[in-house]
């Protein structure tokens, strides 16, 4: 072996990387040298580290892994939750995309999707983008406001909208319209071309604060000069908007869109009580559909199946939003980042 | 520099967000305001200002019940998660006990699954537990994962506390236990109180785990006595509006207080991974 | 308070790297010694396996009469200031220095009473009740002092304390931690990688290079007398001019296409009449000065002249060949003249006003009294 080699292999340490606070410790990390480091008693230490996450341990090893376990062991039964369990090979999945209910239900989860993540996301990016133009301060207050409905019971949420969504009456949204001269009188939550949508809505109203707050936060880093400079350069709103500010907020972006297509796909209170899935099926999800059959029509088996499918399309949307919108060079790190450093 | 037209545009954008924001909310509070007796079942904004229909709501409502379970539930899960974590991560950190990389990957894995693919093992462990329709169904799921989110964000508070601090307290002499009592917890503080501040949020907020495990109504939350009363009250928009409003004051009142590190935590504690 | 001993102490990490290799020395109980050498070169290891952060894979350390070498770093009775200071944020001055009488247990009222005197001493008094974030850099340095000094302890040691203050301040804390030590007289390990620092501070500095010791002794001897090429290198700013080159058996020294002939009797006695030997020629800029009638001379252009004031750096370029020497650490810690004078400059430090202009021809002579040879092979000094 050469020597030029050895020494890419094991550079020394200190001399390679930065000095300063924190520097030493990762130093020290990435050159491999920590379980050495103090005099002390490492054995001692385990042991009384092992006693320490023992309750942790217990806790998630019973109710995460072993329900989880559980959950894809009874997706591959037909069980109605007292009686004999027989297996049920893979027909609870095929199921998901054979049965009409299912079907309608995932296609729904696709439709929420886009109301509480991509249009809160572009709406709140329009308007983070339009305040950005011009510097502004006390905007904590509106922050506060906007934020509001994140912290909202869901339930309240839903039972406020019902209102608002209502056929008649005072101060609805029917109202509001017809205070323009129109005369409508959908009863929007009830009506089956319209209640997917209104649900939408409603996600617009809860999510799109979310956005704001957190792309005002990224817009508020941006220097104004490059706006300034970009103007003197004859760039028009456009430019600024696709060059400049998205691109900035990369983060904020994949921030916002994780956290609202979790929830989309986590909706089962807001639906539960805005709709209850209905009328008939029309407002039915993923989450609803578990609830029932596992709890109302002894359908154990396909619930499982259900939910081990929403657990995935968690996982699936959550990395692959992430790998869009991390900037090339940084992907390598993001995987590195889900396995815990050397603690 | 700027025209008026720009200036104002902003301002309309700020402002009909807020309004648009707020309405829905100032809606449901002016219901709540609404006498009970009234029966009304439209929003006549600021129509009566009475309390009757929250005494309604109340007592004859029993949402003082759903809501001494909801505070037993929620002290219970904070409690829990926040010692189990924070204990659990100084360990991860400072102890390098075996398997504290499966334990934090088990962590990722636990706060990103949704309640829908655990609920159904839940039901069926906690009956077979006998704990069905009492407290402990409520507390111990949603303690789990409120802990495995716990573990994941007390961590990397760990970790940012400089190791030359760590250091000289070891040279200081400090035990583990004062290092932990008098260094460490101190430096991780603030990470501590955005955790706690989530985690009543989830909790308070909680829908599905009691809708499943509790078929006693002296045991509902407030998030199913509310859906409940909707049921019962729907033409009913004071008794419904004021329970409403009760269901969801506290963790407004808690966000009001610390919104700051709500909100920043909502958005770093929301993208695990 | 106790004497420091190291015998053959070796560090090496898990990846094999080589931290500290068979270090020996001791510190005298009262002893400033500062540790100093480029990035890398294993002095805050070496400093750290005192403590007992570091554990020591070879060798013994000894506190006093007691050996530590296995000994937690609580069991030593070591006081560190460290390179960021490492104060608690959560606590005030007052508490902060009174920390680690707390954890043994000292009463409240004597905790105060040491506090107080402690405080007293830094200048602190008025800011006792003030918390580390809001005090200034000085202030903070003086607050990690008094944390180490109120314990009373064996040995002090201080990691690069002046690296993170304003070079204004850096003088002055200089000589303020000089007195506080000198005022507590206990052994002291002071690392830095400045150089000033090593020779203004140290009752003796001891020079590492990757991981080796390679010479301790006082300031002037290591000065005047470094023990091999690296320390020459290190020592000194501008650095000693250092070439290779041939000594004849009469005293005739060819460095490139000059020579110089030096006489015999000024040589090292292990290079006088023994025939052709290939060495490693120093002179220290300030030991150059213009020839006069009849000296033996190196001649060359003059390149860069800097006029310091109090006197003229030269830079002369001469066909002579610079010595090749082990790269040091970060370009920051080199002396910034080093990158000026590139292969083949001489630097000599003139009077200021020795008439100097570039593109003169100018011809050097070096005090005979003050010239180093090294082994090229070794870089040890040929005595």
């Amino acid at each position: 072996m050469s020597t030029t080699d050895s020494a890419r292999v094991q550079p020394p340490p200190e001399r390679q990387l930065p000095t300063g606070l924190g520097g030493r410790l990762a130093r020290r990390r990435r050159a491999g040298m920590t379980g050495d480091g103090a005099a002390s008693d490492t054995v001692a230490d385990r042991g009384i580290g092992m006693l320490l996450i023992l309750p942790a341990v217990a806790l998630l090893a019973i109710f995460i892994i072993y329900p989880l376990v559980k959950a894809v062991g009874y997706s591959f039964l037909n069980w109605d939750g007292v009686g004999p369990k027989t297996s049920a090979g893979l027909s609870n999945y095929t199921a998901l995309w054979k049965n009409s209910v299912e079907r309608s239900a995932l296609e729904h989860a696709g439709i929420l999707i886009v109301f509480f993540a991509i249009i809160p996301t572009f709406l709140g990016l329009v308007a983070a983008a339009l305040i950005a133009r011009i510097p502004r301060k006390g905007l904590v207050v509106y922050r506060v406001i906007y934020f509001l409905p994140q912290v909202l019971v869901t339930v309240v949420v839903a039972i406020v909208w019902t209102w608002l969504l209502a056929p008649s009456g005072g101060g609805t949204v029917n109202a509001i319209i017809n205070l323009f001269g129109f005369h409508v009188h959908t009863a929007w939550l009830g009506d089956f071309s319209t209640a997917m949508i209104s649900l939408g809505l409603i996600a617009v109203w809860l999510d799109f604060g979310l956005c704001f707050v957190l792309f005002l936060s990224g817009v508020q880093r941006i220097s104004p000069s490059l706006y300034e400079a970009a103007r003197v350069d004859g760039a028009s709103l456009f430019d600024e908007f696709f060059r400049i500010t998205v691109p900035m907020l990369r983060r904020e972006i994949g921030v916002a869109l994780t956290i609202t297509t979790v929830a989309s796909l986590q909706s089962f209170t807001l639906i539960y009580a805005a709709t209850n899935g209905g009328p008939g099926n029309a407002t039915i999800v993923p989450g609803l559909l578990v609830y029932r059959d596992a709890f109302q029509l002894g359908a154990v088996g396909s619930a499982s199946a259900i939910g081990v499918a929403l657990a995935l399309l968690t996982f699936i949307f959550t990395v692959v939003i992430r790998m869009l919108l991390e900037p090339p060079g940084n992907r390598r790190r993001m995987r590195l980042r889900l396995r815990p450093r050397r603690a | 520099m700027f025209t008026r037209t720009e200036r104002y545009g902003t301002l309309f954008i700020l402002l009909a967000a807020a309004a648009i924001t707020l309405y829905p909310i100032v809606a449901l509070i002016s219901a709540a305001l609404e006498s009970v007796k009234a029966n009304v079942n439209s929003i006549n904004f600021w129509h009566s200002l009475s309390l009757s229909s929250f005494k309604y709501a109340w007592n004859a409502g029993d949402f003082s019940q759903y809501m001494v379970n909801t505070a037993i539930m929620t002290i219970g899960v904070l409690v829990i998660s926040a010692i189990v974590a924070t204990v659990a991560a100084y360990a991860i950190v400072h102890l390098r006990p075996f398997g504290s990389r499966l334990l934090f990957f088990v962590c990722v894995i636990g706060f990103m699954l949704p309640v829908e693919v655990l609920i159904t093992p839940w039901y069926y462990e906690l009956r077979s537990m006998n704990l069905l329709n009492g407290y402990w169904a409520l507390i111990l799921p949603q303690a789990a994962q409120s802990v495995a989110f716990g573990i994941f964000w007390m961590r990397s508070a760990f970790m940012a506390v400089p190791e030359s601090l760590v250091e000289a307290a070891t040279l200081d002499g400090a035990s583990r236990w004062h290092m932990f009592r008098f260094v460490l917890v101190p430096s991780v503080k603030p990470a501590l109180k955005t955790m706690s501040a989530l985690v009543f949020l989830w909790t308070w907020n909680a829908f599905l785990l009691p809708l499943v495990v509790e078929s006693n109504p002296n045991r509902y939350t407030v998030t199913i006595g509310l859906s409940t009363f909707q049921g019962a009250h729907f033409a009913n928009y004071g008794a419904l509006g004021a329970g409403a409003v009760l269901a969801a004051l506290p963790v407004v009142l808690v966000y009001l207080i610390s919104q700051r590190s709500f909100i920043s935590g909502m958005f770093a504690g929301s993208t695990v991974g | 308070m106790a004497s420091i001993t190291l015998n053959a102490v070796s560090k090496t990490y898990s990846n094999d790297v080589q931290a500290v290799d068979d270090v020996s020395l001791d510190i005298a109980d009262g002893e400033l010694m500062v540790l100093v050498g480029p990035s890398g070169c294993g002095k805050t290891t070496l400093m750290r396996m005192i403590s007992g952060l570091e554990r020591v894979t070879a060798g013994q350390i000894k506190i006093g009469d007691r050996d530590v070498t296995m000994a937690a770093p609580k069991e030593r009775d070591v006081a560190m200031v460290f390179q960021n200071y490492a104060l608690y944020p959560h606590m005030t001055v007052a508490e902060n220095i009174g920390f680690p009488l707390r954890l043994r247990g000292v009463g409240k009222r004597e905790i105060a009473t040491k506090v107080a005197a402690a405080t007293e001493i830094l200048g602190l008094s008025q800011s006792e009740s003030r918390r580390p974030p809001e005090l200034s850099g000085g202030q903070r340095q003086r607050v990690a002092m008094g944390r180490a000094i109120v314990r009373e302890p064996s040995v002090f040691l201080m990691d690069e304390p002046l690296s993170n203050l304003d070079a204004k301040l850096r003088v002055e804390m200089r000589s303020e931690i000089l007195n506080i030590q000198r005022r507590v007289g206990v052994a002291t390990v002071y690392v830095t990688h400045d150089q000033t620092e090593a020779m203004t501070m140290g009752d003796r500095v001891a020079v590492l290079e990757a991981g080796r010791l390679l010479q301790c002794d006082v300031p002037q001897t290591i000065y005047d007398e470094p023990a091999n090429v690296t320390v020459a290198a290190f020592i000194g700013s501008p650095a000693m001019n250092l070439f290779e080159g041939t000594l004849g058996a009469d005293g005739t020294l060819r460095i490139g296409e000059e020579t110089l002939t030096l006489e015999p009797a000024t040589l090292p006695s292990g290079l006088r009449g023994a025939g052709e030997h290939p060495v490693i020629f120093g002179v220290r800029p300030e030991d150059l000065r213009v020839a006069g009638e009849g000296d033996s001379f190196i001649t060359g252009t003059v390149e860069l002249v800097e006029a310091l004031g109090s006197d003229l750096l030269v830079h002369m370029d001469t066909s002579a060949r610079r010595a090749q020497l082990p790269e040091f650490g970060g370009d920051d810690e080199l002396p910034p003249e080093a990158e000026v004078s590139g292969r083949g400059r001489f630097v000599a430090r003139l009077e200021p006003r020795a008439g100097v202009r570039i593109g003169d021809t100018l011809r050097l002579t070096p005090d005979p009294a003050r010239t180093h040879f090294f082994d090229p092979a070794s870089g040890q000094k040929t005595r």
